[in-house]
């Protein structure tokens, strides 16, 4: 009745071999699902440098100023102008062309622009924009959250 | 023993069993703290609470083709100030300062660039600041944000206390 088989140490050496190799193919395979993180500020998460960005805007006619008074530099902003019933998102950069610095608005910097579109809208909201760093190294974007971070300009 | 032999069931032996579930909550730890790690946040650079400045006195006159804005800051928060912006509005009708005003007349404070007014010596808490006149175009609005410098992680940050900003409206003769 004695039958062949695999050694109980090799077996348990196998079977732990292959629980890790298909944890590591899970996890790698998570991970791409994933949204890449971007970090900004030394590794934090980026999406909580958007908690900390402050900003004051004033709207005259089809004149915007704006104000960043917080610690946090801004890299763009995306403007949503609504109408009744519509509503259109653009960024400072395309509304405002060359005015709207390369570099964005830093900490403590203020700009001030015209453009048509802001003085046919009825209402503005100002969503920030920030600039971090991708695992890989490549600096990339993140569009803070509307609700929780926009700033509507009156 | 007939029926002892009926009730038994093959299984995985127990001890592979705890290495198997070790194993994969040792997995799933490493995911999720991957994962969060990103989410701790560090020491951001921000103004400590309690920064304070209050315009004790402010006025713009005219001088030939431009206007004089004396300005008289006193500190009355917890915490030194280094620095401020100083801001007008050259339109009525906006309500934030958009001009920084860099030109000082007299004064002992020194102006640097992107609009940062220097406090030599600091001004500490409960202090006044000396009387300080800018060059300006007609205002309607100054505005001055308090700055601190911060030592985060050894090294020195401007920390800009958007929170202690001051507004005063004013009026140019």
């Amino acid at each position: 009745m004695s039958k062949k088989g695999v050694s109980p140490v090799i077996a348990t050496v196998l079977l732990i071999g292959m629980v890790i190799v298909l944890g590591m193919i899970i996890f790698l395979w998570m991970r791409s699902l994933a949204q890449e993180t971007i970090t900004k500020f030394e590794g934090e998460n980026i999406e909580l440098a958007c908690d900390d960005v402050q900003i004051e805007a004033s709207r005259v006619g089809n004149q915007l100023s704006i104000s960043n008074i917080g610690n946090t530099p801004i890299y763009d902003l995306n403007i949503k102008l609504t109408n009744p019933g519509v509503y259109e998102t653009k960024k400072a950069s395309e509304l405002f062309g060359s005015d709207w610095s390369r570099s964005g608005l830093n900490s403590g910097g203020v700009f001030s622009g015209e453009a048509s579109e802001i003085g046919d809208a009825e209402g503005l909201t100002l969503v920030p924009i920030l600039l971090g760093m991708s695992e890989s190294g490549s600096q990339k974007t993140f569009t803070c959250n509307e609700k929780r971070h926009g700033k509507e300009v009156f | 023993m007939w029926l002892y032999h009926k009730k038994s069931k093959k299984a995985v032996s127990e001890m592979i069993g705890y290495v198997l579930l070790i194993t994969f909550a040792m997995i799933i730890g490493a995911v999720v703290y991957t994962w969060l790690s990103s989410y701790v946040p560090r020491e951001a650079v921000e103004c400590p609470d309690g920064v304070s400045v209050f315009i004790q006195d402010i006025k713009c006159e005219s001088s030939g083709t431009d206007y004089l804005l004396t300005l008289n800051l006193t500190n009355n928060g917890r915490f030194a100030i280094d620095a401020y912006y100083l801001r007008v509005s050259e339109n009525p009708e906006i309500t934030i300062g958009t001009t920084p005003l860099t030109e000082v007349v007299s004064g002992n404070v020194q102006s640097v660039s992107g609009g940062i007014i220097i406090i030599p010596g600091q001004l500490q808490p409960g202090t006044d600041a000396e009387t300080v006149v800018f060059k300006t175009e007609k205002a309607y609005l100054a505005e001055v944000t308090p700055i601190r410098y911060e030592v985060i992680e050894g090294k020195n940050r401007m920390a800009i206390c958007g929170e202690a900003k001051v507004k005063e409206t004013i009026n140019c003769e």
